[in-house]
């Protein structure tokens, strides 16, 4: 397999760069940071489950249940989705320019191999260098959880599992959309200044713009008169001071919501932090986790939606790369 | 059949026929030499082999492949060394050359028995270990020829394989192109550089603006120029020279009474000695003034 021994050595060489080992030694200090901070409340839920509902910046929202594993992970959520997002482009933003400008595409395809080994090779290199750090990452933390003596149970393993599967398709969402900008950009230093600025975009600016924007489409908040009651002292009907809404609050509640999800589903991170709230999904009336396959039925939208957002950079970039010329 | 067959290649860039309907053909083992200025066309074309560029019109056989449709079958045959390229920087000498044989079907023996041969050749055993950032430049030509011979080709493509190198490496270059030609491998390379051009070729190609200007033996070559252009013959005589009324004399210009430089449309030489004897003067020399490559190449390039 041509395409192997090109993933093998990209993998080998980025492992190997100050850059990998910069992001790697930045996201476990991180991680132990996050982890640190949190140790009294991951030690106080230890052994227990908790059934709340989340809202995310991104999008994402449901009822999760608290374990050490899901608060460690949702406390850092918010984080991840940036850094993901940010390894991810780094890794793939000069991945295909920065050979050409050095020359070595030539050198490389002046060996039996058709373009599209080495665009696959390179991207299955760099996608083995995302899922070490996924890796690490989370050996990391069960190290740091059992060293402070918090049991890990086996359904929070497996949904942490499957959340950092979850986590690896959203760095490659990433990965996909820096490839292609190194396809579509001749200076590997443009397309990776682009890349980040781009991904600090779509999963910072991005969502907080998306509320703003849902917010002047769905209007001003509607005003509801609060309902009267008679009271006894005066006879006369005086208003109730207490949570109360009308039809057209709820149909601006709905409309606001509606926009919000809209906009927000453009960005990846939206569907990212949806399919990791469904990992942990709970059940409030059994105060558990829901079964496995009704969790992953509440976000199989988002996952197909990442999928696209995954391939559909990933097709640009292999069209280009696959007709261009390579001098 | 020939090892290389270009036909009617033409690339556009814009308005700029970068290569304009270059039809050209290379023996077996013989070694080619692809000439021309900067901005010729050379590296154009030689991408296009490679697949590399994709050529507008033209077609290109290697081996008997076409280049565009059976591109594995060429390349698992030729050898490549591109102008200006670099090898992986991050990497050992070794670990380049073991990446790129894995993509050929050697086994593990073999693969360690030709890494080695190849270091050993270009003088690189000693840094087999090394990083390639570490080298010099020189030093990474080799390595980049080295990779080039890594699957032992039958067709050497090599894009100005001695820029850059100081003359050790120059001569190792041009040993391991004759070594090859006397394994009966062909040898297309790429120069401006004209003596370099002169004692490797076997066939010369110029190309001048995308266009092929002349082709062939260094000897066919400067025929077709000395056709073009004229003969300059001189001739050198005991008594004074004479009036020379000849057809076939463009001009003639004495340098003293009994020389001069006769400047012919054709190789006239005979008919000289014959007249001069015919008029009882005695010949010192008559000698044709063969042009240089250099002169054929400037003039090809400057003067159509």
């Amino acid at each position: 397999m041509k395409e192997l021994n090109i993933a093998f050595k990209e993998f080998y060489v980025a492992v190997r760069s100050k850059r990998f080992i910069g992001i790697l030694a930045f996201y476990l200090f991180f991680i132990f940071l996050m982890n640190y901070a949190l140790k009294d409340e991951i030690i106080a839920s230890a052994g227990q489950i908790r059934v709340f509902p989340l809202d995310t910046i991104f999008g994402g929202q449901g009822q999760i249940a608290q374990t050490p594993v899901s608060l460690s992970i949702f406390m850092n959520l918010e984080t991840l989705t940036v850094f993901g997002a940010l390894i991810g482009v780094a890794l793939g933003a000069d991945s295909i320019n920065k050979e050409v400008e050095e020359g070595t595409i030539k050198v490389l395809l002046g060996h039996p191999l058709y373009r599209d080994q080495v665009i696959n090779g390179k991207f299955l290199g760099n996608a083995l260098a995302l899922m070490l750090i996924i890796f690490i990452g989370y050996v990391f933390s069960i190290a740091y959880f059992l060293t402070i003596g918090v049991p890990i149970d086996g359904p929070s393993m497996i949904r942490a599992l499957l959340a950092a599967v979850f986590t690896l398709i959203y760095m490659l969402t990433f990965l996909s959309l820096g490839t292609m900008l190194s396809t579509l950009l001749k200076k590997p230093e443009t397309s990776m200044l682009i890349a980040i600025v781009l991904a600090i975009f779509l999963t910072l600016i991005y969502p907080m713009m998306a509320e703003v924007i849902a917010g002047k489409i769905a209007g001003e908040q509607p005003y509801c008169p609060p309902p009267r009651i008679k009271t006894p002292s005066s006879g006369e009907p005086e208003p109730i001071h207490m949570d109360y809404t009308c039809p057209a609050f709820e149909e601006w509640q709905n409309k606001l919501n509606m926009w919000k999800k809209r906009l927000k589903s453009l960005s990846p991170a939206s569907h990212y932090s949806q399919l990791v709230i469904s990992s942990f999904a709970g059940d409030e009336f059994s105060n558990d986790y829901l079964p496995i396959g009704e969790s992953l039925s509440l976000a199989f939208n988002n996952l197909a939606i990442l999928i696209v957002q995954l391939l559909l950079p990933f097709s640009i970039a292999y069209a280009k790369f696959m007709t261009s010329d390579l001098r | 059949m020939y090892t290389i067959e270009i036909e009617n290649l033409t690339k556009k860039y814009g308005n700029l026929k970068a290569v304009d309907g270059l039809t050209l053909n290379v023996e077996k083992g013989i070694v080619f030499g692809f000439l021309g200025p900067n901005g010729a066309g050379k590296t154009t074309t030689i991408l296009s082999m490679l697949g590399l560029i994709i050529p507008d019109e033209g077609t290109i056989r290697i081996l008997g492949h076409d280049v565009f449709r059976e591109p594995i079958k060429v390349k698992e045959r030729i050898g490549f060394l591109p102008e200006n390229a670099t090898i992986y920087e991050e990497l050992t000498a070794w670990k380049n050359l073991e990446f790129f044989a894995n993509f050929y079907n050697f086994s593990r023996q073999e693969k360690e028995k030709r890494i080695e041969e190849l270091l050993k050749l270009v003088g690189l055993w000693d840094v087999k270990y090394r990083k390639v950032k570490t080298f010099s430049k020189g030093m990474k030509q080799r390595l980049l020829l080295a990779q080039a011979l890594i699957n032992d080709p039958e067709v050497l493509i090599l894009d100005e394989p001695t820029s850059g190198l100081d003359p050790e490496g120059a001569f190792l270059v041009k040993s391991i192109v004759k070594e090859e030609r006397k394994k009966g491998k062909t040898v297309f390379f790429s120069s401006h550089i004209l003596s370099e051009v002169e004692e490797l070729s076997d066939k010369v190609g110029i190309i001048v603006k995308g266009k092929l200007r002349a082709v062939g033996t260094l000897e066919e070559i400067k025929k077709q120029f000395m056709e073009l252009e004229g003969y300059e013959i001189t001739v050198e005589t005991k008594q004074p020279l004479p009036e020379i009324d000849l057809p076939g004399i463009i001009r003639l210009e004495y340098v003293n009474n009994n020389k001069a430089i006769i400047f012919a449309r054709e190789d006239i030489r005979g008919e000289i000695s014959e007249y001069l004897s015919k008029k009882g003067i005695t010949i010192v020399s008559l000698d044709i003034e063969e042009p240089s490559l250099e002169d054929v190449f400037l003039k090809t390039i400057y003067k159509r």
